[in-house]
């Protein structure tokens, strides 16, 4: 069979002509790759070289700082650096927007340690993660040891001891901590913290941008709440923030913050060439469109940087993934044991020991070739790359900029290629380079008005100090939610104060990364033992830990095998099966109310307010490598019922009569829109495909639609039975697209406002597929035998989404 | 829709939500229901302080301040607690290492009902008592809130009342009351009065006498079982935050003199303890309680010489370790015929760590090897032990070799 060749002629948006400096090894792997693998590579992109941009140290800064700064070998700033300290000096709130490897701890640490030296004050830096935390007190400590400033910084999170809290409490100038910490163990207990928050003057978060979604809507609560405790204390600090490349870094940091705040994202750091290539894998099937792996096409690069003596990193979107691709490089690589390692994985899941050691040795260049998961996506310092693959699209346009980020020193190329999966996103990305290369990242959203996640939080504001009349907390009526947990019992009210009146720590009950408060935990009996390996959101625990469930925790298959539902318990036992399970999810949504809708002749689009019901009546046993169906299990669940928000989008009945030769097409061809729309819809929204939920029925829930096992679309009634199209009085399927948190966090808004381009996207992405019928890179899976239908699903799907997509 | 329907609707997911939370159809709106609310509420304001007076006349106290009322006893110190007559405390205490320089007048005792257990700056105080020496009587001062807004006022009244004073006596004051009390003193914006003064927790030397001997070392156990003390009709403990919180809520007092009691015992009980545990540490045995535990207690306070009496006291009770840790103390002390004297008796019944003694002591202070190597030999079998027999017999070659070769 005959490799065909890519239809698409690579885009070419380079704002420079590719230097053809022979001599520099990264130039010639991009050369090789673009000559030996010209059919692969669908896109591409050079960024010129940037020299760096500097400024002086400032006059006021401390010597003794500029001693320590003279130690690293720094005697001038770049520009953005300051710029940062003029703005935070001039006491603004600050964002910072640069690329990785720039200088941007120095931007906080400077004003902050002159602070401390000046007045004495305190700071407090809030990371996401505990490793990250780690990092920035060695580096504070290296600054303090070459200027023997004498700064006392400390991490406080679970790890630390007992004994050394009341240290870190009383004695640090700098408080590295992480939000859950601040949530749970600093606030409700301000008291033992109140000499620092008393000299609290500035707090730095870095990592800003992955704080959007559910997990931003509660960090911008507990800012909230962390503001009003320092207005206790008589104290209003300073935000200093540090985020990646994003559409809205300003926005996400005044919404997290509640106040102003100013934006600093020129970088005056210098900067090597960039090339960057977008490769999809050569198809090898060309009727069921099936391409060769992306594992093995990243595995060959990065074999050819490895030999080439490049330095090179591959990012995995799986830890399975990770495990995977480092065995096959250290077959090659690593054979001779009695020599160091070339190959190295780095993931979540490893000892926080080993995962330093490794950290050192990137560090030190003793590895050439490192294999990880985003773990090392966020600022861990490793040192700088050359080469960076990765195998598989990230799921966001800031998220893959900021892993491409980890290739790039100042003064060298350095060369990025991003390797496409078979599923859709993957498949739109590098089939729509210009999307990719051209568009700017996603906007980060999040909702702090979130009605659910704001009353949790009241609740614990309500804890830390008892609120007055007058108050504010957020943009809903404040005296209208205190009263309902008034009537709760947790709150009393004494004239103007509500007191915390309920024998219970509320921030326990709340946790940060999701919507509903009930997490499920795994349970492990397998040898009588009783072990949590996991938790698992409520929203996500129907789907996933039914009884008889496949449960996977780092690639080990566990079995589910009772589910207590009141308890919150799902208790597994380790196995071993050559199968998994998938639920069959019959999910029908109800119109309750519509915000807003836009009427073409054809076809609506609206978004509004709908309940849920998902019943999930049973589950698929498939078996691994040949996906066969080998059994099913039923599944005996109570219905899930939720109230969100969705948009959806549906035909006019006369257009639908005139364009469908049945109403069996007409469903297919619905079932097959909403899976792509699904897949474009998540990317245009910088979310995860489950905080999205799809589904296909009549928007008044009295029917819905499914993919039967035989690849057809089917129609259910509300006990689940199944019911011919043609059966049914009214006729008016609907593609749904919902947010799939109670209450929403806020995804359908913008989704409406983005309707057209969700479908121009959508359009695309099954129109420029290479398949006939359709295939899970587009329109979801189908079976072979499609002739039998006598239509194409895939012509079906595209004659709606053209319909959706007709302009008045 | 109002915030309410809202809210019912959103946290209605799924057949997980407990009945409750489910609220019936057709209830007025929040914003009406507190207004409904609101009104009544505001002008009970000064039927309040009607209320305030007359729980205090219910509960025989007195209204200091608006929310805070006081309530004082004074007990002779004739009278017993269970065993102990009161006035024990006023003798010297000299066995308990927590009680050097012991002076009695100065004492507080404390203890502290909250609005709850889980800590944090969201458990209140509402009842605060506190009992001190006055002449031949303990005063039993007891302040209780009748409504949050009362807290400042009662812990001004509360630091009046420890002028004076040097240590505060508690019974799990170290983990529960005194962080508390800081906590809310901080909260009020007040100075804080506690921590100046010593804190004696008699939870510790509880735990150290009777840890292995009972069940638990609550302060309810205690009294039963070292003070002989039985409350009758008590309030559990527990109870005592629904009982404030229902007369703050409903008006209900019913159960607050029971409060106002279980406190005080709590109070007294904590007065007897001190001479009480000091006598246990005294005769350890006679209470029932670990002399070895006690005689490590007075090691650790840095006094040997008590813990030896302790143990020649109760030797009869001693068990292997007990009685190693004699010899071993006496060995320090420098009687070393009475240390030999017991190791002798230990191994001859199997003690293999009494021999081990044995052998290094006549190895390395007597520089005795031969008697030292018997005792080597009488170890079972190991690495360790096979090492020291080794060593033993080299040092013994060596010694015979230095002697062939004089002359």
């Amino acid at each position: 069979m005959a490799r065909p060749r890519s239809q698409h002629s690579p885009a070419s948006f380079a704002s420079d002509t590719p230097t053809t400096d022979a001599a520099d090894p990264v130039l010639r792997l991009a050369g090789q790759l673009r000559r030996r693998y010209k059919g692969c590579i669908t896109g591409e992109l050079i960024l010129p070289a940037q020299p760096g941009q500097y400024a002086p140290i400032p006059d006021e800064l401390d010597p003794r700082l500029k001693k320590a700064l003279e130690a690293r070998g720094i005697t001038r700033l770049y520009t953005h650096q300051a710029e940062a300290w003029q703005r935070v000096r001039a006491g603004e709130h600050l964002v910072l927007v640069t690329p990785t490897a720039s200088g941007k701890s120095l931007c906080f640490h400077l004003p902050v340690m002159q602070a401390v030296l000046e007045r004495g004050v305190k700071a407090l830096y809030l990371f996401p993660t505990k490793a990250l935390s780690q990092d920035q007190v060695a580096e504070v400590q290296a600054l303090n040891e070459g200027g023997n400033l004498g700064i006392r910084a400390f991490t406080f999170d679970g790890d630390t001891p007992g004994d050394a809290r009341k240290a870190v409490r009383t004695r640090g100038d700098i408080v590295v901590s992480n939000p859950d910490m601040l949530h749970q163990g600093i606030l409700p207990h301000h008291t033992k913290w109140a000499q620092f928050f008393e000299n609290l003057e500035y707090v730095v978060i870095d990592e800003t941008h992955t704080y959007r979604g559910v997990f931003g809507a509660h960090v911008a609560n507990l800012m909230r709440r962390l503001q009003r405790v320092c207005r206790f204390y008589g104290v209003r600090p300073r935000f200093i923030m540090a985020s990646a490349t994003i559409a809205n870094p300003g926005e996400l940091a005044t919404r997290l913050i509640g106040e102003a705040v100013s934006t600093v994202d020129q970088s005056g750091a210098p900067r090597g060439e960039r090339h960057l290539l977008l490769w999809n894998p050569p198809v090898i099937n060309p009727d069921l469109g099936i391409r060769a792996s992306s594992r093995s096409q990243s595995t060959r690069i990065a074999r050819l940087a490895t030999r080439m003596g490049l330095k090179n990193i591959v990012f995995a979107r799986s830890r399975l993934m990770v495990e995977v691709l480092t065995k096959y490089l250290k077959d090659v690589f690593d054979k001779d044991p009695r020599r160091p390692p070339r190959v190295t994985a780095y993931r979540g899941g490893y000892l926080p020991t080993q995962r330093r050691a490794t950290e050192k040795d990137l560090r030190a260049g003793r590895v050439d070739c490192v294999i990880s998961t985003s773990a090392l996506e966020l600022g861990v310092d490793i040192g700088s790359l050359d080469v960076c693959v990765l195998n598989g699209y990230p799921g966001t346009i800031a998220g893959s900029w900021q892993r491409l980020g980890r290739a790039g020193r100042r003064q060298r190329p350095a060369l990025g290629v991003l390797v496409a999966g078979s599923d859709p996103l993957d498949q739109f990305i590098v089939r729509n380079p210009e999307f990719f290369l051209g568009a700017g990242p996603e906007h980060a959203r999040i909702d702090p008005d979130q009605l659910l996640i704001l009353l949790d939080h009241v609740r614990c504001a309500a804890f830390e100090l008892p609120f007055r009349q007058g108050e504010h907390f957020g943009d809903e009526p404040l005296e209208e939610l205190l009263g309902y947990l008034e009537e709760e019992g947790v709150l009393h009210r004494e004239g103007d104060q509500w007191y915390w009146s309920a024998d219970s720590y509320p921030a326990n009950s709340v946790s940060l990364r999701s919507v509903a408060e009930d997490n499920f935990v795994v349970v492990d009996t397998t040898g009588g033992g009783k072990r949590i390996i996991a938790e698992v959101d409520f929203s996500a625990a129907p789907m996933t830990l039914y009884e008889g469930a496949i449960y996977m925790v780092q690639a080990s298959p566990y079995q589910v095998e009772r589910l207590d539902w009141v308890g919150r318990k799902a208790f597994v036992q380790e196995t071993r099966v050559d199968y998994y399970t998938d639920a069959i999810d019959y999910t029908r949504l109800k119109i309750l109310d519509d915000f807003d809708r836009a009427r073409h002749p054809e076809s609506t689009c609206a978004h509004g307010e709908v309940h849920v019901v998902r019943r999930i009546p049973g589950y698929k046993k498939i078996r691994y490598y040949t996906h066969e169906n080998i059994g099913f299990g039923e599944i005996n669940l109570p219905d899930q019922e939720m109230h969100t928000t969705a948009a959806w989008w549906e035909l006019a009945p006369q257009t639908l009569e005139a364009r469908f030769d049945s109403r069996q097409e007409a469903l297919d061809g619905f079932l097959g829109a909403a899976y792509a729309m699904h897949h474009v819809a998540v990317l245009r929204m910088m979310s995860e495909p489950r905080d999205l939920g799809r589904a296909v029925g009549d928007g008044d829930a009295r029917w819905f639609a499914t993919v039967g096992s035989h690849g057809r679309g089917q129609i259910r009634d509300e006990q689940g039975a199944e019911k011919s199209p043609d059966a049914q009085g009214r006729f008016r399927p609907a593609v749904f697209l919902y947010d799939n948190f109670p209450g929403g966090v806020g995804l359908s808004a913008p989704l409406f406002d983005q309707r057209v381009a969700v479908v121009h996207d959508a359009l695309g992405l099954v129109g420029q597929c290479e398949c006939t019928h359709g295939c899970p890179a587009c329109i979801g899976p189908i079976l072979a035998s499609d002739e039998t239908r006598g239509y194409s699903p895939k012509a079906a799907a595209l004659r709606v989404l053209g319909l959706f997509g007709e302009a008045p | 829709m109002n915030l309410r329907q809202r809210l019912d609707r959103l946290k209605g997911h799924g057949a997980g939500t407990p009945a409750r939370e489910r609220e019936p159809e057709g209830r007025a709106s929040v914003a009406e229901r507190v207004r409904r609310l609101r009104p009544r509420r505001e002008g009970h304001r000064p039927v309040q302080v009607d209320a305030d007076q007359s729980l205090a006349d219910r509960l025989g106290a007195e209204l200091l301040e608006p929310g805070v009322l006081g309530c004082s006893q004074y007990l002779p110190l004739e009278n017993t607690h269970g065993r102990f007559p009161l006035s024990t405390l006023l003798g010297e205490q000299v066995h308990l290492p927590e009680a050097q320089g012991w002076e009695p007048h100065g004492l507080v005792f404390l203890d502290t009902e909250t609005t709850g257990l889980a800590g944090g700056t969201g458990t209140a105080v509402f009842m605060l008592g506190l009992a001190r020496l006055e002449g031949h009587q303990l005063h039993v001062r007891q302040f209780m809130l009748t409504r949050f807004a009362g807290e400042a006022g009662m812990l001004r009244q509360a630091a009046d009342f420890l002028a004076g004073a040097h240590t505060v006596v508690t019974y799990n004051g170290k983990r529960f009351d005194l962080p508390l009390l800081l906590t809310r003193v901080r909260l009020a914006g007040l100075d804080d009065p506690f921590s100046r003064l010593g804190h004696l927790d008699l939870l510790y030397p509880v735990r150290r006498l009777f840890r292995q001997r009972w069940p638990d070392c609550r302060l309810i156990t205690a009294e039963q079982r070292l003070l002989g003390f039985g409350r009758l009709h008590d309030l559990p403990g527990a109870e005592a935050p629904l009982a404030w919180m229902d007369y703050l809520r409903y008006g209900d007092a019913r159960r607050l003199p029971g409060v106002l009691t279980h406190n005080r015992w709590d109070l007294v009980s904590l007065a007897a303890l001190c001479p009480a545990l000091d006598q246990a540490h005294g005769t350890p045995d006679a209470f029932g309680a670990d002399p070895v535990a006690v005689a490590k207690g007075h090691l650790k306070a840095g006094l040997r010489g008590r813990a030896l009496e302790v143990l020649h006291q109760d030797r009869a009770a001693l068990d292997e370790k007990g009685l190693l840790l004699m010899a071993d103390l006496l060995r320090r002390e420098g009687r070393d015929a009475e240390a030999l004297h017991l190791w002798d008796a230990l191994s001859a019944r199997g003690c293999v760590t009494a021999l081990e003694a044995l052998a290094k002591y006549h190895e390395h202070v007597r520089r005795d090897l031969r008697t030292a190597l018997d005792c080597a030999r009488r170890l079972p079998p190991g690495e360790a032990h096979q090492r020291r027999r080794e060593r033993l017999m080299n040092k013994l070659a060596l010694r015979a070799g230095r002697r062939s070769e004089d002359p």
